[in-house]
Order: structure tokens, then sequence, then C-alpha cells
């Protein structure tokens, strides 16, 4: 188990997060850009993408539920809905969430 | 197998608990079957404020040892402290807060080995709820609650921090609760998963129950005010020493959704640790690999995945 090289890659990164509040952001925004500014390997985006189907992140956007649509409560992770976003069900019905969805208003 | 195991010492962090303590240790002292010796409880003030540390009265049969931390060191750290100074061949480590069923030393000295700790059960009081132990959730780190009772000495995961008795010298030679682990929260679980990568058991005793007041949810809200970034911290902490490469990215990237406001001072305060040569460390003294615990207890992600090796 001991592994120097993978330790010293995450350590890179860190280093990175502790001294830039960019990396953080690119963490959790654009893994792409992280990927690529931190010479992390295909299999390494991967593993970041792999956080995607655990949380679902809803940053400042609007999102209008037309009669009949499916804002896909097939969400099985966690959807946060950062101040800002705004939830229109037009017009007005019910929003349903399946059981085991965590929802969380984030204040600013 | 032939060690004798015939002691227990109780051990009972407590932070502003107050005339709690005492009550928790009426009960430790009524519930027991075997009288003939006294029985040693550790009870360590994790620097409670004054008008809040533990008041003990002497009971009859008990022989309390009250330890001050001169500033707070958190539960894991408290639980060390009451460990080095107990005596005892099992540690019975329990909260400040609870109330023991009739016979729980019994519970323990039946079925206890020098190489099995045992979890068991605990339930609220106030509700319908009780629960044998955890599983650990992969990658926050956390822990469920076994809510349906297993068998007798059934393997489980984690035991619950309220009721796990462990015999005390497998406690030091597994080096206690991480030292790394500040303040609050993901320490008993890395002890569990720690256990079990080092070929101890844990298994579960039913019958072995603590009755445990869980904190209303304003008080809860009170006393994880200001503990979030050392919570986060340690969540970090415990995945970076077990988990793949691949996990640890998505763990990484998780937390950043999850705790965006928390993160850069948890990644600050693991810069600042030994989390990487105690992953070292622990690589070469375990003997099974985070691997193996998944393949033993068929463990998926919190969401039902496979969990990225």
């Amino acid at each position: 188990m001991a592994d120097g090289g993978r330790a010293a890659k995450l350590g890179r990164l860190f280093q990175a997060m502790v001294n830039e509040s960019e990396a953080i952001r690119l963490l959790r925004d654009d893994p792409e850009a992280l990927a690529k500014r931190f010479d992390l390997d295909e299999q390494d985006l991967k593993s970041l993408r792999a956080a995607d189907s655990l949380v679902i992140s809803l940053r400042g956007e609007e999102i209008t539920f037309e009669t009949g649509s499916t804002f896909t409560a097939n969400l099985r992770g966690e959807v946060t809905f950062e101040t800002g976003t705004t939830i229109t069900a037009r017009p007005p019905r019910d929003i349903t969430f399946e059981t085991g969805t965590t929802i969380t208003a984030r204040s600013s | 197998m032939a060690e004798h195991i015939s002691t227990i010492s109780v051990v009972i962090p407590a932070r502003n608990e107050g005339p709690r303590v005492q009550r928790t240790l009426e009960s430790l002292a009524r519930g027991r079957s075997r009288t003939s010796s006294p029985l040693e409880v550790v009870v360590v003030d994790d620097a409670s404020e004054p008008s809040r540390r533990p008041r003990i009265r002497n009971l009859p049969g008990l022989d309390v040892n009250l330890i001050r931390l001169a500033e707070r060191l958190g539960v894991p750290a408290a639980r060390n402290a009451g460990a080095a100074a107990a005596t005892g061949d099992v540690l019975f480590i329990t909260d400040a807060h609870v109330t023991v069923g009739a016979g729980w030393d019994a519970a323990i000295l039946e079925h206890i080995g020098p190489r099995r700790i045992l979890a068991g059960a605990v339930s609220d009081p106030t509700s319908a709820f009780r629960a044998f132990g955890c599983t650990l959730v992969v990658p926050f780190m956390g822990t469920r609650w076994i809510r349906r009772r297993p068998p007798v000495l059934s393997a489980v995961q984690i035991p619950s921090c309220a009721s796990t008795a462990v015999p005390r010298r497998l406690f030091l030679e597994l080096g206690g609760y991480d030292r790394g682990m500040r303040l609050y929260a993901a320490a008993e679980p890395e002890f569990g998963v720690r256990a079990w990568l080092a070929g101890a058991d844990i298994v579960a005793v039913p019958d072995l129950e603590v009755s445990h007041r869980f904190k209303e949810r304003a008080s809860l809200d009170q006393f994880i005010d200001g503990l979030r970034p050392s919570m986060v911290h340690n969540s970090l902490r415990f995945g970076l020493l077990y988990l793949s490469e691949a996990a640890s990215l998505q763990m990484l990237r998780y937390f950043a959704f999850r705790y965006p406001d928390e993160l850069p001072e948890a990644i600050a305060m693991l810069d600042d640790s030994d989390v990487w040569t105690r992953r070292e460390a622990l690589g070469q003294r375990l003997i099974r690999n985070f691997d193996w615990f998944v393949d033993r207890f068929e463990l998926k992600d919190q969401e039902g995945g496979e969990i990225l090796r």
C-alpha cells in the first residue's frame, strides 16, 4: 500500500490548494483545467469526474420546469442549490425528488 | 489465546457535561453483575468551562479517576488520555451521558478476546431508535447506523463510539485513536478500519446496550459550530490514509462541492500535518489494505456504485 509517488502527486496538489484558492475553485468547477495545470492524467480526470455522480451542484442558475417536464429527480446524489439559484415551476406544480436525495440550501 | 482478561476500565470523555457524568457513573454501578472488586472508571474532562465541569461524588464499588486536560484536545485525544491512565484488561469506551443495561460488564467479559473488539448497541431513550454499530460511507468517510439487529458475534465494520469494548493491550498496540485527528469526527471509523486492517475483529454484541442521550438539533448545531473545518479535515485525513489515488481524487472533489467554505482551512490543516508520512507508515505496518476491507464487507460507495481502486 505504501506509495510515495501517489502521495507526492496528491501532496503537490495540496500544496497548490494551500497557496492558491484558484486551485480549489478549479477542483470544483473545472476539473479539466485542474488536470491540465497540475499534470494529472486521463485516469485522474476520470476520478475527479466520478464525484459528479455523487453531487449535483447548481449555482446561480435559473431552472424552470415547464409543464410536463421531468427535471429529473432521477438524481441519486446530493443536489445543492446555492444562493442565487431560482427554481420555478411554471405553471405551479409539485417538484418531487426521489428518496435519498439531499437538498442543501447554502447561504453565501 | 491464553491471555487472561478479567478486569474492565470504563473510559469516559466529558466536555461541559456537568452533573450528567454522575448519572452515567450511577448507571454503571447499578448495571454491574460482578461486584467482587472495584470498577475503575477514568473520566477525562476535556477542558470544560468551569461551571460545567464533571461533578462527581464517591459511589460504592467505583474507583473513579478524574483527569483534567489543560486545553481542549477533542474526543479522540480525551479517549486516548483515558486509555493511557486505565489499568484494566479491557477498556469500555463510552460517553458521559449514557445509561447502561443490566449485566453490561458480564456481556463484555463473556465475549471479549485478545484480538476482538466488541460493538455494543446504542439506543435513544426518547425514541425507538436502536443501532448495532456502523457501516462506512465512502467517499464521505462518515458512517451509517446499522439498524437491523445482527447475530451475536457477527462482523461489524465500525463500533459505535458510545459502546466500544477493546482489550487495553490491543488498543495500545493499535496506537489508540489517530493523534492527527482534531477535536471531533472521523476518529472512530478510522479506528475501526485500522483495527480490521491490523488483523483484529470487530463483532456485534447486541445485548451490550447503551442508552445514549443524543443532542437535540439546536444543541448539536451549537456543539458543531466552529468545528466544521476540523471535521472536514478529519474526514479528508481518514480518506487520504486509506483510499486509492482515484478514490482520493473523487473524495477531494466531492468535498469541494459539499464544503467549499470549509475546504481551504481543512486543506491547510492537512498540509501542516503528518498525513503523508502516516499513510506510508500504515502501509508498511498494517497486514491488510483498504481493498481487503472493501472486499470483506462488499462495500459500495455512498450511492451504491463501485468504490474506485
